[in-house]
């Protein structure tokens, strides 16, 4: 429903509770191998023989900051395409290669990226390779795929927008960022541009943005990184590069010119979506951190939040309320969100800013940063705890430059970030003269 | 009961088993250990040393299928007020500690059971059986508090009455089940949920919490002597009381089809279509499961090829829903725009239809029960997965289930899957809905 779905790769790193349990694998002493091919992809693995399985976690730099306005949904559309047949598998063999072998791969169209995900036997590894490699080389875009891949997304943006959580997130980005700016747009697109988008457009944009030097891969569980590479070259060694490389940035935004605030009226719905947004930082900002832990403490997935604190569990007015910090490529928003009630709307979104305006003057206690530290530290084993978990770790780190050892600092990182640096983060970032606020649903009631 | 790996791969917003019956897949259970203690507690304990982390889980034999009408939803209500503090932990502090520990917890409610988890890192296990056993008998449940956490149970059933899946499954549960608690949602009845008073809550808990109505499971980097020795000791000494009355009311048979429409504002339609079909543990499930794979699971499945290539729906899938009682064979659809849910309609029950008379090809067969094995294998990746699937079938029937669950998968045949189909997937036993929206 967020701009920013979970899937994203970045999400899993910026934001601490997206709750995916997990840990690093058995053989947790072996190392994270990482490959760089003549063609620029990348391959990291690493390997975890508890489980005759492996995880794959991947990502393309293609996803919706590509999409040249007005083609909103564009880079949406180009990865809908991938399992809908390729010049050597119509679609039914696509998906017949992958679940006669019980194995899956799936393609999440992103803000920043592309995620690709799969499953697999291992003793299937190098058929899941072979038939990934086809789906990103060669997609066929078939009229007739096209329009059902079209309908698909036209019915996914109506559900969308019959989503009151959804509609205020949507809102309030196109609120903070101005129509130049790419994240002022729904990547999953509107009924206009997508029906605007040809076949040709596909094509350029595929031709521009899937290429070995836009593709990085995490291969985790039981593989044995010499013998895996085999297949990895096998499937992706003759990828020709694109001439061009397509840029891969967000521009800073200028900051909006005072408070905004924009209700949208929806009919028949029990709740009203309060968003508040605030421009945000980078996954690669040195503040990072310090930005991480504020995010905790105010409203990053706890139930004793500040925020869950006070509007759940003081005043009873949502049943969940949250803040996430989209630190991607570029400077994703703030968003702290919460659904109430229509008659509570206008309380929640005061206390919402009043709980924002406390951290803003005053930050965390130490205590508060103590927990959190505690907090962070200690569940991110449980995060790691299946491949997948680890795949999605790497490539984060991959994508932000983290470096392989990522997964071992990051305990001391988290530590030796000092309440004055959480501090100055809050005053930094959670500055109400730079918010917006949007909210959707059935609101005004009865014309209140 | 289809396995969560193939599951996950469906693509509905809410399943059936999100709002009700849970069914995870299948793990092997032979080096489940397994112990009764003095109480009655049930002790299940399973080695995985893969990572440094454990999963410690109370189930509780209790859900919306314990309730009558007047209370419903208080099964969901007590879970909320579990976490609302004990003479030994004061309101809040059973979160802060968990999160001070690096705890990923939560707790949920379904038809059939109420669950409580941690997993967390290894050396830390103590201090979730600490919890765990101290809020199975001195639970709190304060009056205030009760009445706070009211706008939040409020909010939540609002946020669930704005979504199309969950009002279509809601109302496919009132209209195929008229006598059998399954009929309300787990989230119960509105106005039931905001009549209930505290002390029915305390009655609920004091009359379903004991050990001799729970299940205790942990699963990951652990010593099974130690653990043990743990487990009684922390919960040994919890008094067991008279367990709950049975359900005793049984459905009674289906004579005819049942027909529905919802009618909301909104823009896009939608088709469910559910079929009656045994309680989990009856042996015409395992064909009904791979039936619900080959119809509806993935692009190969018949309702992909024929609905979504067909251009009637943008999706469309099958599942067979099990849960302790009788439940149902779900197939569902959301249509492409343009298409009247009529004619979707006619082309889903066609494909269902097709299966009496034709059986699938061992092709298509061996298809489905790959995809039941590999999410078998799948399950074993994640300790969390594991405990959750011997806590669910403990809680509902036996973790032994699983034992023999492959094998009898592997057994399925041909004739058996268009012999299920013939005997469930019948006009009179089945249930329709329609979500018409009313254009803006």
């Amino acid at each position: 429903m967020n701009r920013f779905p979970n899937s994203e790769p970045g999400a899993a790193l910026a934001r601490p509770s997206s709750g995916a349990a997990t840990a690093t694998p058995s053989s947790r002493t072996a190392r994270p191998v990482r490959v760089e091919l003549k063609s620029g992809l990348v391959v990291i693995f690493q390997e975890n023989h508890a489980n005759p399985t492996v995880a794959i976690q991947g990502l393309v730099k293609a996803g919706a900051i590509s999409d040249p306005p007005p083609k909103t949904g564009l880079s949406r559309f180009v990865s809908a395409m991938l399992d809908r047949g390729t010049t050597k598998r119509t679609t039914f063999q696509q998906a017949e290669a992958l679940e006669s072998l019980g194995a899956s791969l799936h393609f999440d169209a992103g803000i920043e990226t592309i995620a690709i995900s799969a499953n697999m036997l291992s003793e299937d590894t190098g058929t899941v390779l072979e038939v990934l490699a086809d789906a990103l080389r060669n997609p066929s875009f078939t009229p007739d795929q096209i329009e059902k891949a079209r309908d698909e997304m036209i019915v996914r943006v109506k559900v969308s927008n019959e989503n009151t959580a959804y509609v205020a997130a949507k809102t309030a980005n196109e609120l903070l960022y101005p129509p130049d700016h790419p994240y002022h747009w729904p990547p999953i697109g509107t009924e206009p541009s997508l029906r605007a988008i040809a076949r040709k457009d596909l094509e350029a944009f595929h031709a521009s943005h899937y290429g070995p030097g836009t593709v990085v891969l995490v291969l985790v569980g039981d593989v044995d990184p010499e013998a895996t590479l085999e297949p990895v070259k096998r499937a992706f060694s003759d990828w020709r590069k694109p001439d061009i490389t397509p840029p891969f940035s967000v521009p800073r935004a200028a900051p909006v010119d005072g408070p905004k605030r924009l209700v949208v009226s929806m009919k028949g719905k029990s709740q009203v979506d309060v968003v508040c947004a605030l421009p945000g930082i980078g996954r690669t900002d040195p503040e990072y951190y310090a930005a991480m832990l504020m995010n905790y403490v105010l409203g990053g997935g706890s139930l004793s939040s500040r925020l869950m604190d006070q509007l759940r569990d003081k005043m009873g007015l949502v049943y969940g309320v949250y803040s996430n910090l989209n630190a991607g490529i570029g400077a994703g928003p703030i968003h702290v969100r919460a659904g109430t009630n229509p008659a509570n709307a206008e309380r929640t979104a005061d206390a919402m800013l009043s709980e924002i305006e406390r951290m803003h003057e005053e930050g965390p206690t130490e205590v508060e940063l103590e927990e959190a530290v505690s907090y962070l530290t200690g569940v991110f084993p449980v995060r790691l705890e299946t491949n997948a978990g680890v795949a999605s770790q790497l490539l984060g780190a991959e994508l932000y430059g983290l470096g392989m050892d990522y997964i071992s600092r990051y305990p001391e990182i988290v530590r030796g970030v000092r309440v004055e640096d959480v501090r100055a983060a809050s005053r930094k970032h959670l500055d109400l003269k730079a918010h917006v606020l949007a909210m959707a649903g059935s609101y005004p009631r009865g014309g209140a | 009961m289809r396995p969560e790996g193939v599951r996950a791969r469906a693509r509905a917003q809410v399943r059936a088993q999100e709002l009700a019956a849970s069914a995870p897949a299948p793990v092997r259970t032979s080096d489940v250990f397994e112990t009764v203690l003095g109480n009655g507690l049930k002790v299940l304990i399973q080695e995985v040393r893969v990572a440094p982390v454990v999963s410690f889980m109370v189930w509780y034999k209790v859900g919306s299928r314990n309730e009558s009408t007047g209370q419903t939803g208080i099964s969901h209500l007590l879970e909320h007020m579990m976490f609302k503090g004990t003479p030994r932990y004061g309101k809040g502090e059973i979160a802060r500690l968990l999160q001070r520990n690096g705890a990923s917890f939560n707790a949920g409610t379904s038809l059939d059971y109420t669950n409580y988890y941690e997993v967390l890192a290894a050396d830390r296990l103590e201090l979730a059986m600490e919890i765990e056993s101290d809020r199975m008998a001195h639970a709190l449940i304060p009056e205030e508090e009760h009445r706070l956490e009211m706008t939040v149970v409020r909010s939540e059933l609002e946020r669930n009455e704005d979504n199309p899946h969950r009002a279509l499954y809601q109302e496919m549960f009132a209209q195929a089940f008229q006598a059998h608690p399954y009929h309300w949602p787990t989230i119960g009845w509105r106005n039931d949920v905001e009549a209930i008073r505290t002390e029915q809550i305390r009655h609920h808990y004091k009359t379903h919490y004991m050990p001799n109505n729970a299940v205790a499971v942990v699963v990951g980097d652990l010593d099974r002597e130690r653990t043990l020795a743990m487990v009684e000791e922390h919960f040994g000494r919890i008094a067991p009381g008279p367990l709950p009355p049975p359900v005793v009311t049984v459905e009674p048979p289906q004579l005819g089809e049942r027909r529905f429409k919802i009618r909301k504002p909104g823009d896009t339609r939608y088709l469910m279509v559910a079929y009656r079909i045994p309680e989990l543990v009856h042996p015409d499930n395992y064909a009904l499961d791979v039936l619900g794979i080959i119809l509806g699971n993935g692009k190969t499945s018949r309702l992909y090829q024929s609905l979504v290539e067909g251009k009637l729906a943008t999706e469309a899938e099958a599942q067979n829903e099990t849960a302790r009682d009788p439940f149902l064979f779900v197939a569902q659809a959301t249509a492409a725009p343009g298409i009247q849910l009529e004619d979707l309609e006619e082309s889903l029950l066609g494909q269902a239809d097709r299966l009496k008379s034709e059986p699938p090809s061992p092709l298509e067969l061996g298809r489905a029960k790959k995809q039941i094995q590999a999410s078998f294998i799948y399950s074993r990746d994640s300790i969390r997965s594991l405990a959750q699937q011997l806590g669910y079938y403990e809680a509902v029937g036996s973790y032994r289930y699983l034992d023999t669950y492959l094998e009898r998968i592997a057994g399925v045949s041909p004739e058996d899957v268009s012999r299920v189909a013939r005997a469930y997937l019948g006009e009179d036993t089945r249930t329709v809905g329609h979500y018409e929206p009313i254009p803006e």
